[in-house]
């Protein structure tokens, strides 16, 4: 048993490092000098951990002597304000959806559901015109509403959702209903703790998502002060090339927190099974 | 049931809708209205070219253009990746929600302690005999070691994931330069090995290059070509992502109860995960099903546009890259939306059947 | 915790943090000045260039907003009435932007305000800013591609340098490029190979024809294109042939992501080919690997002189203009980068002072002391142009592209069908020969040719004003061929 034990984790140790691989050549880029950008090797030759410092503006750029034109504080700030925003409206608004989807019965509900369904089926692409358009129609461009509420809606997050309360059984429902529950209580008290790893996935997604997201603020940001990460880490792509160092440096300080969340959401999972196990 | 009750629930219904409707009313459905009117118009970014209704012209035009077929061709052939990667992300969410603790954790944290001291030790004398790359090397691997061994399978996790965390550009770059047919990493191993190396990016050959397809197909023969590297990289790239998360969770949800039974019974892993896991995984299945091939066949849109521009001969310009080109550098906004409703209506066929099938068997 | 209690909590600290937001807002106008917004790359020079304009104009403020990743974003806004006062466009973009209506037509003002092409602008690249005879826009930079050559590796291989002042014609110049190359004979420093060249394909070879994709009424031409059908041989021989360059894709693979052959620029500046077809701007690039160079050899304590594998030592540039065809006049392309006005702008009369100023010495100067590319006005063609390292050869770079710019030319625009249309089926088509040798050219150009007429027709079918004028021009019989 033991030894079957060591065997797996060699083999999820081997896969692990196929999938770090990325994860480390991006580490030894932000700290490479720009000619030894290029080279495939993970480690540099000269290394340069001033990288860093140029992203934060406490020194120079070697190359023009000045500091950066960066506002990192306030584009990290725009970033989890926004992802913060999105993720609780819209794990709440599908949550709510998927619970009338899922636990209640109306006349239409799986034909209401496969039309929620269909609208994803249609490519971003061309929706984006008309969306731009009602955004300036709500005066909701270069602001915060733009950038929160059209993402607080949505197809994926309630489908997700849906198929996660359908896994739970009835009978908790039912014992609900008899202690003289209404539908809210039953929502808030019994179903979403039960639905505990959907929402948690949920949450990952979409504040990952929300958090790279790119097509979306480009279009919807005017203002340097209204950026987020992904559009400011923009500015070190010049016309006569770009600064993958610097990029690659940012892009690391930007991905560390969202490891430590991922890990945190994890681990609630992980206590969620064993509260689960402790309820079974 | 009496209508009143009836309208009782819908009004209970409604009330928890709410919310999410108002905004896909406007924010969804609103759009999605707005381009179907356009795809029997003349929409167009030009000025020069007034909105004018033109029936099924665009529907017409588009059927009629042998482009058409073969991008559509392109796009379910990268789909055909999508078995792979989603059993891959089953096996591994298998495997990382089995118990992986070496009789305690007491003993996890002894051998990650040995090995992280093996590590320091050979990493250090390494270094120190100049060859710094291989000590950085094992370095990362040692680590790796230590913090599954620890950690366990929040460890594995977190490192499956990466892969998302740095998608976008930087693993786009470190791809390319994997494939590069000369220098890249893959053929130069390949060449150590004495076998001839595949074009990757820069081959229009396929797997089913074999078929006998329309010349207009570029076909260019059996072999690796750029369609398969995309494939790889996309697998690759998925196989320890959301769908592993969903997976994950979708098995923290099988009440234990299920294999206590099963225990009593005395069933193998194989016969665990076929008459439990499995079966009570369908509603988690269905949905990464439905939602990988909607995401597949809008698919291929970022690869395009950033490594390969569609190339080499087409071979990589899927559906969605071809509805931005025809949108946005053509700026034939009505042909680009007739596109995506003929696209709309094939996902929607497949979807239908799949909701036959997969959602009947989750719905009691 | 009740879940009631937990969404209570995550509320409460998401209006905080609305609220830190709605106080956390930097000014950026400063008062009673009008605001500009121009939309371009954040070149590290801009910043110096939007200072100077602001200095001469007191009552306006001009701001840069970089990260346009190009058509689509200023397409978007602009249609929607909420675009930038001035964007940057690329040749190939601009007929998209003038059939998108986002650009402002400002052929009047420009010969009121002394920036029109025909009196301030080099007069092969006037048709880089200008669309059927009205003028859109004014060059922030423009030029025409030169041959630069790495003396260190045409040492290496002991070959002579290119002639200066002579112009050699594509004969010779292959026979140059088979002595300095060794792609299938690996004889360079530690092994390495060496390509001839990079940075040529069908295109320089085209343009060098004076080549033209339509005919003088607008009609696509491709299948009896004798320029075309050259420049697309010759670029298979580059490849197969004499394996002077890699292909597109490899050397796309090679230069990495973002394409602007800064990764080509590096391979060029490291000793990996010995001759590149560029605008003199990759001066800033070299200027860069330059300077590192010189500091590494410093810390060892070498000096330059002392070193005997010319491959070892730092990047020494040379400069002549591209070949030309025996018999043929020389030719190249005039390409810019130039600046327009939205159409919609509300302050577009105000946005005309700034394409004044691209026009003007102050901008010229600061264009020039930073190596970028040419100025659009010639008559500042040389001013405040730094000498730099000798090694380097600045002004002998600045030189030849000023001569490139006599035999300038631009191809004609169709009113029926964008040139980016045309580029684009033609690089299809061209990936195509990259991938399968086998294809003859005869294939492509067919195919080629018959994916531009359907686009063709379908751009007719939906323009009556256009159908109307083709019928007029062709005949009814041609459109219905199509």
């Amino acid at each position: 048993m033991e030894f079957r034990t060591l065997l797996k984790h060699i083999g999820l140790i081997l896969i692990a490092i196929t999938m770090t691989v990325p994860f480390l050549w991006m580490l030894g880029t932000s700290i490479k000098p720009h000619h030894e950008v290029e080279e495939l090797s993970l480690v540099p030759r000269h290394p340069q951990p001033e990288n860093y410092a140029i992203v934060l503006r406490q020194k120079p750029d070697p190359y023009t002597g000045k500091y950066l034109d960066l506002n990192f504080p306030k584009w990290y700030f725009n970033s989890i304000f926004i992802a913060s925003w999105v993720t609780i409206l819209q794990v709440l608004t599908s949550s709510m959806a998927a619970y009338a989807f899922s636990r209640l019965h109306w006349p239409g509900r799986d034909k209401v559901f496969l039309l929620y369904l269909g609208t994803m089926m249609i490519p971003g692409m061309v929706t984006m015109l008309p969306n731009y358009q009602i955004m300036v129609g709500l005066k909701f461009v270069n602001t915060y509403q733009g950038l929160i509420i059209p993402a607080a809606f949505s197809a994926f997050g309630t489908f997700l959702l849906r198929q996660f309360m359908l896994g739970i059984p009835r009978s908790y429902d039912e014992a609900a209903e008899i202690d003289g529950a209404n539908h809210l209580q039953t929502f808030l008290d019994v179903i979403l703790p039960m639905a505990r790893p959907g929402l948690i996935a949920l949450s990952i997604f979409t504040f990952l998502g929300n958090f790279q997201s790119f097509f979306w603020p480009l279009v919807m940001v005017k203002d340097d002060a209204m950026r987020t990460i992904p559009i400011g880490l923009l500015s070190f792509q010049g016309q006569y090339g770009q600064q993958t160092e610097l990029i690659m440096a940012a892009t690391v300080m930007n991905v560390i927190p969202l490891i430590i969340l991922f890990v945190v959401m994890q681990k609630q999972l992980i206590s969620g099974i064993q509260l689960g196990g402790v309820k079974g | 049931m009496n209508k009143a009750v009836q309208r009782r629930q819908l009004l209970i219904a409604l009330l928890f809708l709410g919310p999410n409707l108002l905004g896909f009313l406007v924010f969804t459905l609103g759009p999605i209205l707005i381009s179907l009117a356009g795809s029997f118009t003349t929409w167009s970014l030009r000025p020069s070219v007034p909105l004018r209704f033109i029936g099924i012209q665009n529907y017409i035009d588009l059927f009629t253009d042998p482009n058409f077929y073969f991008y559509f061709y392109n796009t379910i052939y990268l789909l055909l990746a999508m078995p792979i990667s989603i059993g891959g992300s089953l096996a591994l969410a298998v495997f990382l929600s089995q118990k992986l603790e070496l009789r305690g954790p007491r003993a996890a944290a002894r051998l990650s302690l040995i090995s992280a001291i093996i590590t320091a030790v050979v990493c250090s004398v390494l270094f120190l005999a100049g060859s710094g790359s291989i000590a950085l090397v094992l370095l990362a691997l040692g680590l790796i070691t230590c913090v599954g061994l620890y950690f366990g399978s929040i460890g594995y996790r977190t490192f499956y994931y990466l892969p998302h965390f740095t998608a976008g550009a930087g693993t786009i770059l470190l791809w390319m330069q994997l494939y590069n047919p000369n220098f890249g990493l893959i053929n130069q191993v390949l060449g150590q090995l004495g076998i001839p190396g595949p074009g990757w990016l820069t081959s229009t050959k396929s797997l089913l290059g074999f078929l006998p397809l329309p010349e207009h197909f570029n076909n260019g023969g059996f072999g690796l070509g750029a369609r398969e590297a995309i494939m790889i990289m996309g697998i690759w790239a998925s196989i320890g992502g959301n769908n592993m998360v969903l997976y994950l969770a979708g098995i923290s949800n099988i009440p234990p109860e299920l294999y206590e039974a099963s225990d009593i019974d005395g069933a193998n892993g194989w016969q665990r995960f076929r008459y439990i896991t499995f079966p009570q995984l369908m509603p988690t299945t269905f949905f990464i099903v439905v939602m990988g091939i909607i995401g597949g066949l809008q698919g291929g849109f970022e690869t395009a546009r950033l490594m390969t521009e569609g190339g080499p001969a087409g071979t990589t310009t899927t559906l969605s890259y071809y509805i931005y080109t025809q949108g946005f550098e053509r700026l034939d906004l009505g042909y680009g939306a007739a596109v995506a409703w003929v696209l709309f209506i094939i996902i929607m066929v497949v979807t239908l059947i799949n909701w036959r099938y997969g959602n009947r068997e989750t719905a009691d | 915790m009740s879940t009631t209690k937990f969404l209570a909590t995550l509320f409460a600290v998401l209006i905080a943090l609305s609220f830190i937001a709605s106080v956390w807002k930097p000014k950026e106008t400063v008062d009673g000045k009008i605001p500009l917004t121009w939309v371009s790359d954040n070149n590290p020079a801009r910043t110096a260039q939007i200072n100077a304009f602001n200095e001469e104009n007191p009552g306006l403020y001009l701001r840069l907003d970089y990260g346009n990743t190009g058509v689509q974003k200023v397409i978007l806004q602009s249609a929607s009435g909420v675009g930038p006062d001035i964007f940057d466009f690329g040749d190939e973009q601009m007929e998209a932007y003038v059939g998108a209506g986002v650009l402002w037509d400002v052929t009047e003002a420009a010969e009121k305000m002394g920036f029109s092409g025909k009196e301030a602008g080099w007069p092969g690249g006037v048709n880089t800013y200008t669309y059927q005879g009205r003028q859109y826009g004014f060059p922030c930079n423009t030029g025409c591609q030169i041959l630069i050559f790495n003396k260190n590796v045409f040492d290496h291989f002991g070959v002579p340098y290119p002639e200066k002042g002579k112009i050699m014609t594509w004969d010779e110049f292959f026979e140059l490029a088979q002595k300095v190359n060794s792609h299938t004979n690996p004889t360079g420093a530690k092994g390495r190979q060496i390509f001839a060249i990079t940075g040529l394909d069908w295109r320089q070879f085209f343009d060098s024809q004076r080549g033209e994709f339509f005919d003088e009424n607008g009609l696509p031409n491709i299948l009896n294109n004798p320029a075309l059908r050259k420049a697309l041989e010759l670029h298979r021989d580059v490849i197969y042939k004499y394996r002077l360059s890699p292909t597109s894709v490899e050397a796309k693979q090679m230069a990495g992501m973002g394409g602007w052959g800064s990764g080509n620029l590096n391979q060029f500046a490291a000793g990996r080919y010995a001759m590149l077809v560029s605008g003199h701007w990759s001066l800033i690039a070299f200027g860069r690997a330059y300077d590192k160079q010189m500091e590494a050899l410093q810390q060892k304590g070498i000096s330059p002189e002392s070193i005997t594998n010319p491959l070892e030592r730092p990047l020494r540039l040379g400069a002549v203009l591209c070949p030309h065809f025996a018999g043929r006049p020389a030719c190249y392309r005039v390409s810019s980068r130039s600046a327009g006005i939205n159409s919609r702008s509300p302050h577009r009369e105000e946005a005309l002072k700034f394409l004044q100023y691209l026009a003007g010495p102050t901008y010229s100067r600061l264009l020039n002391e930073e190596a970028d590319f040419l100025p659009g006005n010639p008559k500042y063609a040389e001013l405040g142009v730094q000498p730099g390292p000798a090694d380097l050869a600045r002004p002998e770079l600045q030189d030849a592209t000023v001569e490139a710019m006599n035999h300038g030319y631009v191809p004609r625009y169709s009113p029926f069908l964008f040139t980016g249309d045309v580029l684009r089926v033609l690089r299809s088509q061209i990936s195509r020969l990259e991938s399968n040798p086998n294809v003859t050219t005869d294939d492509m150009l067919k195919a080629a040719n018959s994916e531009l007429n359907t686009l063709l027709r379908r751009n007719l079918e939906r323009n009556a004003d256009l159908r109307k004028l083709f019928i007029e021009r062709f005949g009814e019989e041609t459109f219905k061929q199509l």
